[in-house]
């Protein structure tokens, strides 16, 4: 069950190490030549963005569909319990005994439902991003984008 | 651990969550526990981490300042990248979370140590520190306005009616899971290798096979408790930016 995680690490691991590697590459022989001024400066900032992203945000959610799968898991359950949790509550408060346990418990599954779909929509938009550099930062700039809006 | 089990034929994986303290036979409110002195444990290594790591302020680093340096680095751009310029006010609180949940969880990688984080009690208390600290700075930022957060913009008015407990369960729903996803984590991990232990213990003719299962599934354990301190760090800065941009 846990096996292939780490694995999936090093893979992460040897990608990132290869981008260097190439972004290294194509910085050092444009290095000494002067005529291509913006040339250079376009491959120095492509290669300076290569190098951006850190061990973290992209490579701890690329590993992470295991924990994708039980934090879904884990919303859903919850949502229900805490929202069936709520209507026994008030049912108890009210004496309406059956009655808005059913209706809390259904939108407790909703609100479970919306957060497994929040969150699979995040870790979508992350592995879209993690074809590029930097996965995980790009999305929580993304994210910043859509609350400020 | 590891070193528990080998002696005893006994194999217990839960003992070592259990809750002993020191100074007297049961566990009151002020006890002294192995839970208590792990957590002083953990606050000391990390404070001598920084004092030690901070003290020389060398502008070539040294291991130790590098490696606080790089901590503090990663969490202020995580803070700065989720949350926002606004969301850097709240850095030190973030980053001592993450400094405790991380230690917590590398020194429970310990042989024979406690791992604070592997109980709910801690976790859950962590996060609804989160939780309210969280919901009070939306509501000194944005006053009553803090309740559109509930109400997606242009939703029909009947329609409110349904989609407002929806969202206030799931605003209630995201303390709970982010404290069993740490706690939880760290609980069966640790419940797991202990009884991959004892295999060993009992079974001397498995240890071909089940050594170097033991060896991967340990460092896979070290990853796990560096990824979930990062988790909940993360998730409390994304939290934060909610409080602070009202998300909808």
């Amino acid at each position: 069950m846990a096996g292939d995680r780490p694995e999936d690490a090093d893979q992460a691991n040897a990608q990132r190490d290869d981008a260097r590697g190439k972004s290294r590459d194509a910085a050092a022989p444009s290095g000494g030549e002067k005529s291509q001024d913006a040339d250079l400066s376009a491959r120095i900032e492509a290669a300076r963005r290569a190098l951006e992203p850190e061990a973290g945000p992209s490579a701890a959610e690329k590993y992470n569909s295991l924990t994708l799968a039980w934090r879904m898991t884990l919303e859903l359950v919850v949502g229900s319990a805490m929202g069936f949790g709520i209507g026994w509550g008030l049912d108890s408060l009210f004496g309406t005994k059956p009655f808005l346990m059913l209706v809390f418990g259904l939108l407790g599954f909703a609100a479970g439902i919306k957060l497994v779909y929040e969150t699979a929509q995040a870790s979508s938009r992350n592995s879209a991003m993690s074809g590029r550099a930097g996965g995980g930062v790009q999305s929580a700039k993304d994210d910043e984008g859509a609350g400020g809006a | 651990m590891a070193s528990d089990s080998e002696g005893g034929i006994k194999i217990d994986p839960m003992a070592q969550f259990d809750i002993k303290p020191f100074f007297s036979d049961e566990v009151g409110a002020l006890s002294f526990t192995n839970s208590t002195l792990w957590m002083a444990i953990v606050v000391l290594g990390a404070a001598a981490l920084f004092f030690i790591g901070s003290q020389r302020r060398a502008l070539v680093p040294t291991r130790l300042q590098s490696v606080a340096e790089l901590m503090y680095e990663f969490i202020y751009k995580m803070v700065r990248d989720t949350a926002g310029e606004e969301g850097l006010k709240y850095f030190p609180y973030i980053f001592t979370l993450f400094i405790f949940i991380l230690f917590s969880n590398l020194f429970g990688m310990i042989p024979m140590s406690f791992t604070v984080t592997s109980h709910l009690a801690v976790t859950a208390l962590l996060a609804l520190i989160v939780f309210v600290t969280v919901t009070v700075i939306g509501f000194m930022k944005h006053g009553s306005h803090f309740f559109s957060f509930f109400a997606p913009s242009g939703t029909p008015a009947p329609l409110l009616l349904l989609l407002v407990p929806i969202e206030v369960i799931s605003y209630f729903v995201r303390p709970v899971t982010h404290s069993i996803r740490l706690g939880a984590n760290m609980m069966a991990g640790h419940a797991t290798m202990k009884v991959f232990a004892g295999f060993l213990a009992s079974a001397a003719v498995l240890t071909p096979v089940v050594l170097p299962v033991m060896v991967a599934f340990t460092a896979f354990e070290v990853l796990v408790a560096v990824v979930q301190a990062y988790i909940f760090t993360i998730l409390t800065c994304i939290y934060l930016n909610d409080a602070l941009h009202l998300h909808h």
